[in-house]
């Protein structure tokens, strides 16, 4: 399970240095633009946008492969039927089958926007730690709870991951395959035991934090998270850049309609 | 090992006893006085009550009867309590935070320090146990000894005068172990050990006291309660290797 | 069920962001009136982290095999909880899997969480009939299961089906969400079976788990 989606946070690129809070609300500003486009015409400036901001940031061009075979895998899975359901002018035959052109197109929409968010997504995650982008939501007004909660899954993720390999080997140890009915039952005791075990651990945690006095210190809480982040004005540049090319896509998205 | 200077205990629990819904009379009426500066080990089988009675001087639990006071002040349960300071038996219980640094720095931001008081106290904690290299790392990619540290350091950082360990030793290497004795039989709080590894006990503890059945069965020195054979065997504990008398040599030597 | 970035209009995202805020908000307020609310904090976090790590596990369906959802069975363990975990949880698989989608993050968690509560609601009426009784408990739990991936579902295929295709005409869009959904049958069955037999589980070994 790669969980490394901050592997090269230590990098040193305009993009890494970036005040995170502005780069939060840049990307997503313009991620949303890039989601905005319904026209061919606005592809290309799409994928060049995220191609130079990827080669900004330095990160490894294997490292963005990678993380989009899976999900590549499945839009293809899901998308390839458009071609041959949308639209009416005709391409060509594939036996019964009529490759259209709309559906084509549509196809080629999705994939490009599909593949330009993704990267911005890649970038956006790749060029802070973790932990600082969650510190930098908190500064932009997610719930302390929802933060907390963030946290949390991400610390137990690799341990609780960790015990269902291990429950798993040993099922298989003992000769576990899984293929009939009752596969279906020991699997669901092997999810019913991974819940109880998080559960036991969840309430020794708490106390191990009331302990330490979660709780008590409320009231302070807003102004730590206040001292984490100090912008300077080319954080703001950067800032106002990307909403400018947001801001270009989407009035070229209404002037091209 | 300080000798008693003060009139007040450091813990004074007078007539305890506990029930959990589950299982009756956990805890018998029990008595027991720490004094500041003392290292007392508790030894005992497993489902002695140990973890409870830690669970109530720390205010966790609420008792059935009895009262337990630290440093003279009663405990109330529920309340935070910095005074005292619990190590957990296991420290991915207790390492809750993504990176050390952070988990380090949970207790003392919960006080109300400053954040320069917070970071200096991070950074003393950090250095008093050793693990300074690993302040940026996550939990997950400490081994059990370094997870123990920094478990200690974030309780340390509290400044706590008395502290508490459940089993430290449960899944150390000799030569954490062995830095874990070094570093407890420097430290200056008064202390609660409970492990099942005596020879450690015989190592780091002034005083040792056994617990059975949720009753002080036992109270007084290591040696004498570890080396008598008959006490030990009763209460399902055996006798640790170094207190048996090496009059005859019966280690291969060559 | 998890609706990638790319596919859906903006507007539909937006939208999206605006439900599963509400639902949020809801969900949070009634965290924050219970008995303990900051107690129901750890607990909720790790359940979705091992949820996460749960619906890893293949469930081998010959010839392939079958990751679960499990959204019916999260309002069961969690309660009111369930909806900011399975957003988290989204969230979780949109940076770090890419499964699923950035934008389309409010849409997924609105389609996926509210049936979710929806299936803690159901499951709660368990309560009128016996707590203690596991026949109960292995049928409710198998409505909840199967109920919440089969509306997650059927939303999920719904606003595809009419946002995607600009060319497709409106008999095609309602044929292709029968097919999709009728396809997914199997699928609801299995979830609600697995939830079912997961509840009982909890029943016998940690009866407090069960939020219902």
């Amino acid at each position: 399970m790669k969980l490394q989606l901050d592997r090269y946070a230590y990098l040193e690129t305009p993009l890494h240095s970036w005040d995170p809070r502005y780069k939060l609300v840049g990307f997503m500003t313009l991620i949303f633009a890039f989601s905005f486009v319904d026209n061919l015409q606005l592809l290309p400036f799409m994928v060049a946008v995220s191609g130079v901001l990827y080669a900004v940031s330095q990160l490894p061009l294997s490292f963005l492969l990678a993380r989009m075979r899976l999900p590549g895998f499945f839009l293809l899975m899901m998308g390839v039927l458009l071609p041959f359901i949308s639209g009416s002018t005709v391409l060509f035959h594939l036996g019964p089958l009529s490759v259209k052109q709309e559906g084509c197109l549509d196809l080629l929409l999705i994939a490009v926007k599909f593949v330009s968010i993704l990267t911005m997504g890649i970038i956006l995650f790749g060029t802070s730690p973790f932990l600082t982008n969650v510190k930098a939501m908190c500064a932009l007004g997610l719930p302390s709870i929802l933060a907390d909660m963030i946290l949390f899954t991400y610390r137990y993720l690799y341990d609780i991951s960790d015990n269902l390999k291990t429950m798993q080997t040993a099922m298989r140890l003992r000769g576990f395959q899984g293929h009939n009915i009752k596969g279906l039952v020991t699997l669901a005791s092997l999810a019913g035991t991974i819940l109880v075990r998080s559960y036991e651990q969840s309430d020794r945690v708490y106390k191990a934090m009331t302990l330490r006095g979660y709780g008590q210190a409320d009231v302070n809480r807003g102004g730590q998270h206040e001292e984490e982040f100090e912008a300077y004005s080319r954080d703001l540049w950067g800032l106002i850049i990307l909403l400018l090319v947001a801001a270009a896509f989407v009035v070229g998205q209404i002037l091209i309609r | 090992m300080k000798q008693n200077t003060q009139n007040e205990p450091a813990l004074d629990i007078y007539n305890l006893s506990f029930s959990y819904p589950q299982r009756s009379s956990v805890i018998k009426n029990m008595n027991l006085k720490v004094w500041p500066g003392e290292r007392v080990g508790i030894i005992g089988p497993n489902g002695a009550g140990k973890t409870t009675v830690f669970m109530l001087i720390c205010g966790v639990l609420k008792t059935v009867s009895g009262s337990i006071s630290l440093f003279g002040q009663e405990v109330v349960p529920g309340k935070f309590c910095p005074e005292v300071g619990l190590v957990f038996q296991n420290p991915d219980d207790q390492l809750f935070c993504p990176c050390v640094e952070d988990d380090v720095a949970f207790g003392p931001k919960n006080l109300g320090l400053s954040a320069k008081d917070v970071e200096s106290r991070v950074k003393e904690s950090l250095a008093l146990t050793g693990i300074q290299e690993f302040a940026a790392y996550p939990p997950h990619h400490l081994s059990g000894g370094q997870k123990r540290m920094v478990a200690i350091a974030g309780v340390l950082a509290m400044h706590p005068e008395l502290v508490i360990y459940d089993e430290p030793t449960s899944n150390l290497d000799s030569s954490y172990r062995r830095r874990l004795i070094n570093f407890l039989q420097q430290s200056q709080e008064t202390m609660l050990v409970a492990s099942h590894d005596l020879e450690f006990i015989l190592e780091v503890c002034d005083r040792v006291i056994l617990l059975d059945e949720g009753c002080i069965v036992s109270d007084g020195q290591p040696a004498e309660i570890m080396g008598n054979v008959a006490l030990m065997q009763a209460h399902g504990l055996e006798k640790p290797h170094s207190l048996v008398p090496h009059t005859e040599p019966h280690h291969s030597v060559g | 069920m998890h609706i990638p970035d790319g596919v859906l209009p903006t507007a539909v995202c937006l939208g999206g962001y605006a439900t599963a805020g509400a639902a949020a908000w809801f969900s949070l307020r009634k965290i924050s009136r219970q008995e303990n609310p900051r107690e129901g904090m750890p607990k909720a976090s790790l359940l979705t982290a091992a949820f996460l790590v749960a619906s890893w596990i293949h469930i081998p369906i010959p010839p392939a095999s079958v990751h679960l959802m499990l959204n019916g069975l999260l309002g069961v363990v969690l309660g009111y909880y369930a909806f900011p975990a399975i957003l988290i949880g989204l969230f979780f698989q949109a940076i770090m899997f890419q499964h699923g989608g950035l934008t389309t993050l409010g849409v997924n968690a609105t389609v996926i969480g509210v049936p979710a509560l929806l299936a803690f609601y159901l499951f709660r009426l368990r309560n009128i009939l016996g707590r203690e009784n596991r026949v109960l408990t292995g049928l409710f739990g198998f409505l909840a299961g199967g109920g919440g991936i089969a509306l997650a579902a059927v939303a999920a295929f719904f606003i595809l089906v009419t946002t995607i295709p600009a060319h497709l005409d409106v008999e095609a869009e309602q044929a292709s969400i029968y097919a999709l959904t009728l396809a997914h049958i199997p699928v609801m069955i299995l979830e609600g079976v697995f939830t079912a037999v997961v509840a009982v589980f909890l029943q016998r070994v940690k009866p407090e788990l069960l939020e219902g």
